[in-house]
């Protein structure tokens, strides 16, 4: 990477090195929370970085219960405890806002797979089962009742030539 | 619109161009009105279905009286499927998305307990949660009991 470049990009690309190594976890997290709050559909899954964010919080849950019993300084310890809590605040949120536009968008999930491929795999469990619930519900509430050419979700009738029930 | 009867044409044994008699017309309008009643009534309870999707989320895994007298049957499976679907994503990641629905800002919330529930189980500590009495407890601990009968206290 450095090595291509000419004189004066070595320490540009040193400078973004170090700063992408130094960028706590908590501001990628942020800056994930921000994007999936503000993106209309539903971005990549950051594994990686969701995996080493729990990880931190357990640890710095353990490193809270240890200050209490070996009686730091309260004052210490809540703000331990509030830093604990936005970052709690931020993975949930995050998870939460993902989870709601797969329930938003199900069909569209289940029929494209590129879009599939942004999910986690537990969420894709999700989806899947949202999904299926969805399709009962409508089949036993409306479709049933319906004669049988026009059964279909996403075709109004079987002679239409695409997915044409819009949503 | 000739794939509508292709039988009862090759039936009568008639070609496609004399078909087009009020039959045909009669067929066509049935057809669409079909399509749009379809339509309309997909709307109404794939809406529907979707307010109970979000209730979820405000109101929690047990639905109050009066929203659950509003409801069909099947609705209400469906309710009751969704929150099973939701809970067992959530167990699989040990996190509790339900709590924590808006940025914190004090590590402890002051409590008064509106109603009796007796002595209970939170972390470590046993509290009993007598009437009018006021406890320091943590966020996510609180908020079961908020979203229940208590009142978080100023």
């Amino acid at each position: 990477m450095a090595s291509a470049s000419g004189e004066g990009s070595p320490a540009r690309v040193d400078g973004d090195y170090e700063s992408l190594v130094s960028t706590p976890d908590v501001e990628l997290l942020k800056r994930a929370w921000r994007n999936e709050k503000a993106a209309p559909e539903i971005l990549h899954f950051q594994t990686d970085l969701i995996r080493r964010v729990i990880g931190q919080i357990q640890l710095t849950e353990e490193t809270i219960e240890e200050f209490s019993s070996d009686g730091i300084d309260p004052l210490t310890v809540s703000l331990y405890q509030m830093d604990l809590d936005r970052t709690q605040y931020l993975l949930r949120s995050y998870l939460r806002i993902r989870l709601q536009k797969i329930e938003k968008y199900m069909f569209h999930i289940s029929n494209k797979p590129e879009v599939q491929s942004r999910l986690s795999g537990q969420e894709k469990g999700f989806a899947r089962r949202c999904t299926e619930d969805m399709e009962r519900h409508l089949e036993e509430g409306v479709l049933s009742k319906l004669p049988e050419n026009y059964q279909d979700i996403l075709k109004q009738s079987i002679i239409s030539e695409e997915n044409d029930m819009g949503n | 619109m000739s794939l509508l009867c292709p039988r009862k044409i090759q039936e009568e044994g008639l070609d496609v161009q004399t078909t087009r008699n009020g039959d045909h017309y009669g067929a066509l309008i049935h057809h669409l009105a079909l399509v749009r009643n379809k339509r309309c009534l997909m709307t109404y309870v794939y809406s529907r279905a979707e307010i109970i999707s979000s209730l979820i989320w405000k109101v929690g895994p047990v639905l109050p009286h009066e929203i659950q007298e509003k409801l069909s049957h099947l609705e209400e499976d469906y309710f009751k499927k969704h929150s099973a679907a939701l809970k067992s994503y959530m167990s699989r990641l040990d996190l509790d998305l339900t709590v924590d629905m808006v940025p914190p800002k004090d590590p402890y919330i002051q409590v008064r307990v509106l109603d009796d529930i007796g002595v209970v189980l939170s972390d470590d500590k046993t509290t009993n949660f007598a009437r009018h009495s006021m406890h320091f407890l943590k966020r996510t601990d609180a908020e079961q009991f908020i979203s229940r009968v208590g009142r978080p206290a100023a």
